[in-house]
């Protein structure tokens, strides 16, 4: 059984093959669609294993594969098969208008793919030490991307994140370590006190000082990686500057990755210290990045960025939704991490879209995109209105889910202040997507696809998205919502 | 190796071990030329090995020996030379004015944050007179005052020597107290660090003619 | 043991003698007087040495004394009779000082109830004081230089000085110098801690930086814009002059006798009943203030004067030293 979820986190690796034989965009884009696709279908019979039975595990949970692990490695799947379809058109078209050389192509893929399955591999793990390492593994992969198209600010953005994440991430193996020496003296061999499973059972003999400690320092430094207020100044410059298909893996998985990792450490905290410890401190940083995120997004001219510290604000709403804990809460939380997921990959590779055609990332420059490029219009505004929780589509359930929660389990205030900041973020985020959807035409504007592939690649996982979240938003699957009680289940 | 007392022989060697390596890390943060971080790194690089060394002949472990031999010739060795000849002689680095606070200023600034660590995670709280109960503290502030380190320079390699410190610091932890952490885990973290110091040689290389980023030196568009 | 109890102990014992300590007791400050200005001699004589020079006699300094008691003193007529007393006032607290720390005994003589080594601070900073007021006294553009300096540096450095103090407080429970003397003396393992050691550098950093050695000030230099000291004696001539001098090679002494038996070799010391011991004790701190003197002429030929605005750095990084022994010393103290 364990081969399912390692092949599952290795078939990505066929695209790096293809970036390292092939310059050719299309061909390598090709094949690391390809790749994408096995990758779903085996995280997805994965899932059903996992469902039907016992998790998948190996010794020292140095593989393990729950309910928790299959639900993100199935969101991490559907992104990077959607970021592929998306990879090969822009690359496509920027390797024909020249502004990537052949080499970058190459890089490009050959990188995807360790990105990839650094992220998958990282899901499938619930080793304390093993997750640290894979998830840095799968960060440096990423950082390789960041600048990849050329631009000085783009080197700078990428040695703002390569510096802040890693000053996170040892912070998080600060925390690992103090969590590891917190169940020191407890029965059984030391290469099982880093393994979630056994942390878990044996919660309430971990010493409380050493574990409140690691879990603070898990929690800031995972929250660096998965953009939590104060740790987000990375996040803006580096998926604004990456090129899209990478900034939607980066905003729609390697974020869900840290979450991922947060969540386990939930787990053992509330196993030992009760859930009011973990909620506080998660509250605490959910706000802050709701507010920061409402705040920043108000007048911002460069929409990727618009884009980015949308993620940080639907981060920090998946932290309120775990800070308020509960069936509900926990629920909520993970429902959202799945829409978010495909509402922001399918924003990012629209903006794909725009900026191959407009030449710009600037919003004020940017207009008319619903007359000149219809289909990409059209997914800008739905796509904004779904990000932004707009009913019908699936973010509204699972932020109402999330505000139940709160109702349910807290101060009706701090419900009240979210709901005031999803109103603000509204107004900003859809008046700069408006105002680009909208609005004449712009004579010299045309699609940047030549050719049936290179649309529909471009074109398919956008409406395949948006299909995706009104699905959600009206009615969610039999198997998912049991895959998330399961989730749910091992959480509290 | 958690067990071990504080005032046996070994013990003597860590405790002292650690001081010592703390000191260096403040000495870096209080230092302005760009030859003495990586002098000071390098000198806690070897340090660090004296620890994986003594800890490896307390459990009589291969792996360890093999691990402090690795410290020793990667980062007290390989990585200071790499970074003096690559970044340091080619760039022509000599003094560091990039920082939002002068050295004496940080200097208080790691002193507290390190009197800040014992306050939380201090000797009180932990095993009294066995050895982690004076290695923790020392580990957490070294990982303190490399933090400290890395946000208060804005040049690209003295931030990187930052980081560097701070996974000194958690290595510290890592294997005096954890020797049973589990040899893969400590490989893997290594590795990662080497990873992670290729990467940004190659930024800083790639960024050579503007250090400091843009967005430190002048406003840019409001953004 | 209380300290009242120690003293009381050590001066109403039925058994022994009561004449003995007491003449121990001017046995200690005579050898304080008597033997400060060799000490200042030898270290310039290795210090010229080391620099392949001859360097004066060793016992230059005495002459030197001879040739100044003999002048008579000049006045400025700006000055006022502060400016007159202020030396003498100085030497009369070094001679405080000789009574209260060990040099030639580990247990307190008659005199040592006047203070620990805290009090034993505040009567150094006391003469400094005082030789700071001469200085201004002068109106003299120098000496009021001289003095904001020593000042300043003086107020760096008392905070690390006290911080010193309390980490090898830290081992024996109080301040007294002999209690902590009979602590480090009866545990030798302590001085390997870091505690110990922390502290043992950063007071060697202070006494360079109180007695004004390299890297604070150059002490052999005369006219230099950057002197810290001189500048305060410059006005002193004839007899006065003899009196601040030694006044200062005093001070020397006794720093380093407080680093030597209090922090590096507590041992060798006589008690307080004998004799014969205190001249024995007299000998050993002979021998040990050389090892200190040796180590203060490789640090003069070694360095450099540092840049007046680092010694502020200089100072900051004693008292970090002794901030961290302190925090180190948590995992030993029971």
């Amino acid at each position: 059984m364990i081969f399912l979820p390692i092949s599952a986190a290795l078939a990505p690796l066929l695209g790096t093959v293809a970036g390292l034989l092939t310059a050719r965009a299309r061909l390598a884009g090709l094949l690391t669609i390809a790749g994408g696709a096995i990758c779903l279908v085996l995280s997805a019979t994965t899932a059903a294993v996992v469902m039907a039975g016992q998790p998948i595990e190996s010794v020292g949970s140095l593989v393990y594969v729950d309910g928790l692990g299959a639900f993100f490695a199935l969101t991490i799947a559907v992104v990077i098969l959607l970021s592929s379809l998306g990879s090969l058109s822009y690359l496509a078209v920027e390797q024909r208008s020249g502004a990537l050389s052949p080499r970058r192509v190459r890089v490009y893929f050959a990188v995807f793919g360790f990105f990839a399955t650094g992220m998958m591999a990282s899901v499938e793990t619930a080793n304390l030490g093993l997750l640290f390492i894979l998830v840095e593994a799968a960060t440096l992969a990423s950082v390789v991307l960041v600048p990849i198209e050329g631009r000085t600010s783009g080197l700078e953005a990428g040695w703002r994140y390569v510096v802040v994440s890693s000053m996170g991430i040892t912070m998080a193996l600060a925390g690992t370590l103090f969590v590891f020496y917190a169940a020191t003296g407890l029965p059984g061999d030391p290469q099982d006190h880093l393994a979630w499973a056994f942390l878990v059972r044996h919660a309430s003999s971990l010493s409380p000082v050493s574990l409140r400690l690691g879990f603070l320092l898990a929690v800031v430094g995972y929250g660096t990686k998965v953009g939590l207020v104060p740790m987000h100044t990375w996040l803006p410059d580096a998926h604004s500057e990456a090129p899209s298909p990478a900034s939607a893996m980066l905003s729609g998985a390697l974020l869900n990755v840290g979450m991922y990792a947060i969540i386990r450490f939930i787990a053992i905290a509330n196993g030992r210290l009760g859930p009011a410890y973990a909620s506080h401190v998660l509250l605490v940083f959910g706000f802050l990045s709701v507010l920061v995120g409402a705040l920043f997004m108000v007048r911002r001219r460069d929409f990727k960025r618009l884009f980015a510290y949308s993620s940080v604000e639907h981060m920090g709403i998946i932290a309120i939704g775990l800070g308020f804990g509960g069936l509900l809460g926990v629920y909520g939380a993970l429902l959202h991490a799945l829409n978010h997921s495909v509402g922001k990959t399918l924003l990012f590779l629209t903006g794909g879209s725009v900026v191959l055609a407009y030449g710009t990332r600037r919003s004020d420059r940017i207009g008319g995109v619903l007359t000149s490029l219809p289909v990409t219009g059209a997914t800008l505004l739905l796509g904004s209105l779904a990000i932004l929780g707009s009913p019908p589509f699936g973010l509204f359930i699972s932020e109402f889910t999330i505000v139940r929660a709160g109702l349910a389990a807290a101060d009706p205030t701090l419900v009240g202040v979210f709901l005031l900041l999803l109103v603000v973020i509204f107004l900003g985020f859809f008046r700069t997507t408006s105002g680009m959807a909208l609005g004449p035409a712009e004579p010299r504007v045309h699609s940047p696809y030549l050719g049936a592939l290179e649309r529909w690649t471009a074109h398919a996982p956008v409406v395949l998205g948006l299909a995706a979240l009104l699905l959600l938003g009206l009615w969610v699957p039999g198997w998912l919502n049991a895959l998330l009680l399961r989730s749910v289940e091992l959480v509290r | 190796m958690e067990h071990l007392s504080v005032a046996s022989p070994a013990g003597i060697v860590l405790s002292l071990d650690a001081v010592l390596i703390l000191l260096l890390a403040l000495a870096c943060l209080g230092s302005k030329l760009f030859d003495r971080y990586l002098t000071y790194y390098g000198l806690q690089s070897v340090l660090l090995a004296v620890a994986a060394g003594t800890a490896a002949f307390v459990e009589k472990d291969p792996a360890l020996w093999a691990l402090a031999g690795l410290t020793l010739v990667l980062k007290g060795i390989a990585i200071p030379e790499a970074a003096r000849r690559l970044l340091v002689r080619r760039l022509d680095l000599k003094r560091d004015v990039a920082t939002i606070v002068g050295p004496s200023t940080s200097l208080i600034l790691g002193a507290i944050l390190a009197g800040f660590a014992y306050l939380v995670i201090g000797p009180q709280h932990l095993a009294h007179g066995l050895i982690s109960a004076s290695i923790i503290p020392i580990s957490t502030a070294v990982i303190l005052i490399g933090a400290l380190a890395m946000v208060v320079r804005r040049h690209m390699v003295a931030q990187l020597l930052g980081w560097l410190i701070m996974e000194n610091g958690v290595f510290l932890g890592g294997i005096t107290l954890t020797a049973s952490f589990p040899f893969i885990v400590e490989a893997g973290i290594f590795f990662d660090v080497v990873a992670g110091f290729l990467i940004m040689l190659a930024m800083t290389t790639g960024l050579a003619e503007s250090l400091i980023p843009l967005s430190d030196r002048r406003r840019r568009e409001p953004t | 043991m209380s300290t009242n109890g120690f003293y009381r102990e050590a001066l109403i014992s039925p058994q022994v003698e009561s004449r003995v300590p007491y003449l121990l007791q001017c046995l200690q400050s005579l050898a304080v007087v008597l033997f400060a200005p060799l000490y200042a001699g030898v270290i310039i004589k290795a210090s010229a040495l080391v620099q392949s020079k001859r360097g004066p006699s060793i016992f230059q300094p005495y002459w030197d004394l001879r040739k100044w008691l003999a002048k008579s003193s000049v006045y400025s007529d700006q000055t006022s009779p502060i400016f007159k007393a202020a030396p003498y006032v100085a030497m009369a607290c070094y001679l405080v000082v000789s009574t209260i720390v060990p040099v030639i005994t580990n247990q307190p003589l008659p005199l040592a109830f006047l203070g620990d080594l805290l009090g034993g601070a505040l009567v150094l900073a006391l003469a400094s004081f005082a030789m700071s007021l001469a200085a201004l006294d002068t109106a003299s553009p120098l000496g009021g230089l001289g003095a904001s300096r020593t000042t300043w540096i003086g107020s760096l450095a008392e905070p690390a000085l006290i911080l010193v103090f309390f980490t090898v407080g830290v081992l024996s429970a109080s301040d007294n110098p002999y209690l902590m003397n009979h602590a480090i003396a009866a545990s030798p393992a302590a001085m390997v801690l870091p505690t110990h050691l922390l502290g043992a550098v950063a007071f060697f950093m202070l006494l360079l930086a109180e007695t004004g050695h390299i890297p604070i000030d150059n002490p052999a230099g005369t006219i230099e814009i950057s002197m810290i000291e001189e500048p305060r004696v410059l006005e002193y001539s004839g007899r006065e002059y003899a009196i601040v001098k030694w006044g200062g090679w005093m001070k020397l002494f006794l720093l380093s006798a407080i680093f030597m038996n209090v922090f590096v070799l507590p041992g060798g010391l006589g008690n307080a009943t004998s004799l014969v011991g205190g001249l024995i004790g007299t000998a050993a701190v002979l021998g040990k203030l050389a090892l200190c003197g040796a180590a203060i002429v490789v640090i003069d030929s070694s360095f450099a004067k540092l840049r007046f605005f680092r010694i502020s750095e200089y100072l900051g990084g004693a008292f970090l030293l002794a901030l961290i022994g302190i925090i180190t010393s948590y995992v030993v103290a029971k």
